[in-house]
């Protein structure tokens, strides 16, 4: 069965892919495709011919975010940055709270009477294991719901900013003073030695990282942007 | 027939502009019109309408205003500023150049003598 506004709802993501029009811009295309859908119903024909036919006489989703674009030069790119510093802060935090649950693990497994390198490859093996599985999970979410629009609407409210930035300003505390804390305990829980293999083993992985991380980033962008040209010039 | 991106591109500032001049309209009413304009063979593509537009009126030659539909849908209406109406002036007297110039040839009846 048509769901006209389940259609209207897809082709309006489409149009919101990559970011490159504006909320007013998508309105005021989705009043003249409903506009168009109008006419044509009076024409005889059905609800799903209507919309196809008004979608298709609206041109493709792709070419037209690509014209809105280049109007739309400088929202896209602050839209981009905002991206990209999110990005930056998201893997700062991430790297800060792998670090802890590393040592937390660590700690767990020394007093737990595993001794030498032992805490340190459990712990690691544990931390990347979760590390991973979030990740995939995170991004399976993203892809297949995306914010809804009650969330977006949400996020924009004054409510919903003073409490994200509260809730920034509360982890900035509590997360280096819980780091402090936890390293504290793992130094009286494992001994010197030990302790110096998990740091070790730490760094060794984190600088494995600080080159593989932007290695995938780097090839996943060529790759990217290759695909695009093709796109463009088929 | 199918029109070439640098026609529709050419042609759509003028084209919006003299519709504007004839009082303000909002993106689905100017399509229409220039259907109507050119018995239905200028083959846009409906959606290219609204870059042109945002253009001109990042240009300054037209203001947009977002007001509510008959059907109580937000609708984006559009109206020729001053600017625009010199730049359509300027437009007229280039396309006037072209258009003589063309009909001119077109119509010089081959000389048999």
């Amino acid at each position: 069965m048509f769901d006209l506004n389940e259609s209207v709802d897809r082709w309006r993501q489409q149009m919101r892919r990559g970011g490159r029009c504006g909320q007013d811009d998508i309105a005021e295309l989705e009043d003249h495709l409903r506009e168009e859908m109008t006419s044509l119903e009076k024409l005889g024909l059905s609800g799903e011919e209507a919309f196809l036919l008004a979608a298709r006489r609206l041109g493709r989703t792709d070419m037209l975010t690509e014209e809105f674009e280049k109007i739309n030069v400088r929202a896209v790119w602050l839209s981009r940055l905002r991206w990209m510093a999110l990005g930056v802060l998201g893997y700062f935090l991430w790297a800060e709270l792998s670090f802890a649950m590393y040592q937390a693990i660590a700690t767990l497994s020394a007093y737990a009477g595993l001794s030498g390198y032992r805490p340190a490859a459990v712990g690691l093996t544990l931390t990347v294991a979760f590390s991973v599985s979030t990740a995939i999970l995170l991004y399976r979410a993203a892809s297949r719901f995306g914010l809804s629009r009650h969330t977006r609407r949400w996020i924009q409210t004054r409510r919903a900013r003073i409490g994200l930035y509260s809730a920034a300003v509360a982890v900035s505390v509590a997360l280096p003073a819980g780091c402090a804390l936890l390293r504290a305990l793992c130094l009286r829980v494992v001994s010197r030695s030990d302790y110096a293999r998990v740091i070790i083993a730490s760094s060794v992985v984190s600088t494995a990282l600080s080159v593989l991380v932007p290695l995938a980033l780097a090839i996943w962008i060529v790759r990217f942007s290759f695909r695009q040209w093709q796109v463009g010039s088929a | 027939m199918a029109w070439s991106r640098e026609l529709v591109a050419a042609s759509a500032t003028p084209l919006v502009l003299s519709v504007l001049s004839q009082g303000e309209n909002y993106g689905y009413g100017i399509i229409k019109r220039v259907a109507e304009l050119t018995d239905g063979e200028a083959q846009w593509t409906d959606g290219m309408l609204y870059p042109v537009l945002h253009r001109l009126e990042k240009q300054g030659y037209v203001k947009s205003e977002w007001r509510r539909s008959k059907s109580s849908r937000r609708r984006k209406y559009y109206r020729l500023c001053n600017e625009g109406k010199q730049e359509l002036a300027a437009q007229r007297a280039k396309w006037d150049i072209i258009n003589r110039a063309l009909m001119s040839i077109w119509e010089t009846k081959p000389c048999l003598t």
